[in-house]
């Protein structure tokens, strides 16, 4: 924990987002969260290529 | 102690089994999400309201679903988000 | 049925995969299908449905689950469409696409060409975080 608490907030909270993965997920964990990681990835790229607006652009339910 | 031992080992086993249950939950519905992936899909959202669009992708957290020549009552919009709130069901065909 | 869907956890979910169930959604909504999955983070039920000459998958977003009633379990032959499910992948230049192709839509594989190593290797790797999962805790 000395070794996280020095490391920058992105590392920290990747090292987070792993140990919360391994309590969900135990073994598979890496497995999901590539397959996940992969899956955001596209979402990502997607909105910075299409750049999407909200449809409808008021929430139908709040 | 002994007795509490035996409790945290059924624990541990009761827990590898929900985190098993959890991880092929997950990997299904993230293949079925991959496998839309250019699918014409059917939204059924609330106040009735009904579209089609092509299915691109969708953020990890099932927030928002991100999707082109989205059909809505008053013309096509090219590129679109919809927020999975909205949302009740959708569909489509292998 | 159990007071919330969301709340319910993925043991109980777990036991409604391979059934055949209804599903009331929102005020007006029903769908009936073999459920494939529920979506752990979200409660959204996959349900699939075989007609004729196409199989169609529907959806139900997990907030908007307000009862899931089982109708019945599926025999051995029905679960296997339901589970297995092929695995395309196809590298292109720079990019690797994966196609996914449920089991159950699967009419013919017909062998083309065999992987060299070198592709063999590139296919070990990828599927590496990816391997098919094995039902039953």
């Amino acid at each position: 924990s000395c070794r996280s608490s020095v490391a920058p907030p992105s590392e920290r909270s990747a090292e987070r987002r792993a140990a919360e993965m391994k309590k969900l997920y135990g073994n598979d964990a890496a497995k999901i969260q590539a397959m996940e990681a992969a899956m955001q990835l596209s979402f990502d790229r997607n909105c910075d290529l299409k750049q999407p607006k909200y449809w409808p652009v008021i929430p139908l339910k709040l | 102690s002994i007795s509490t031992s035996t409790a945290s080992e059924s624990d541990a086993e009761e827990l590898q089994k929900e985190q098993h249950a959890r991880s092929v939950l997950r990997e299904r519905f993230l293949r079925c999400l991959l496998a839309m992936n250019n699918k014409k899909v059917r939204f059924h959202m609330h106040e009735k309201v009904e579209v089609q669009a092509t299915f691109g992708a969708s953020d990890i957290d099932v927030l928002n679903f991100q999707v082109s020549d989205l059909h809505t009552p008053i013309g096509v919009q090219k590129e679109a988000l919809i927020r999975c709130q909205d949302v009740i069901s959708f569909s489509f065909d292998m | 049925m159990q007071r919330s869907w969301l709340l319910s956890g993925p043991l109980t979910w777990f036991r409604f995969i391979n059934k055949q169930v209804r599903v009331k959604a929102g005020n007006t909504e029903e769908h009936l299908g073999w459920l494939l999955t529920v979506d752990p983070v979200s409660g959204s039920v996959v349900l699939v449905d075989f007609r004729e000459d196409r199989v169609s998958v529907n959806v139900v977003m997990g907030h908007a689950v307000r009862d899931v009633e089982v109708l019945q379990e599926a025999d051995s032959g029905m679960a296997e469409r339901l589970q297995s499910s092929v695995v395309l992948v196809d590298f292109r230049e720079d990019r690797v696409s994966v196609n996914v192709v449920m089991g159950h839509a699967v009419r013919d594989v017909e062998v083309l060409q065999e992987a060299d190593s070198g592709m063999a290797e590139r296919l070990q790797s990828f599927f590496l975080p990816l391997m098919t999962p094995v039902l039953d805790p």
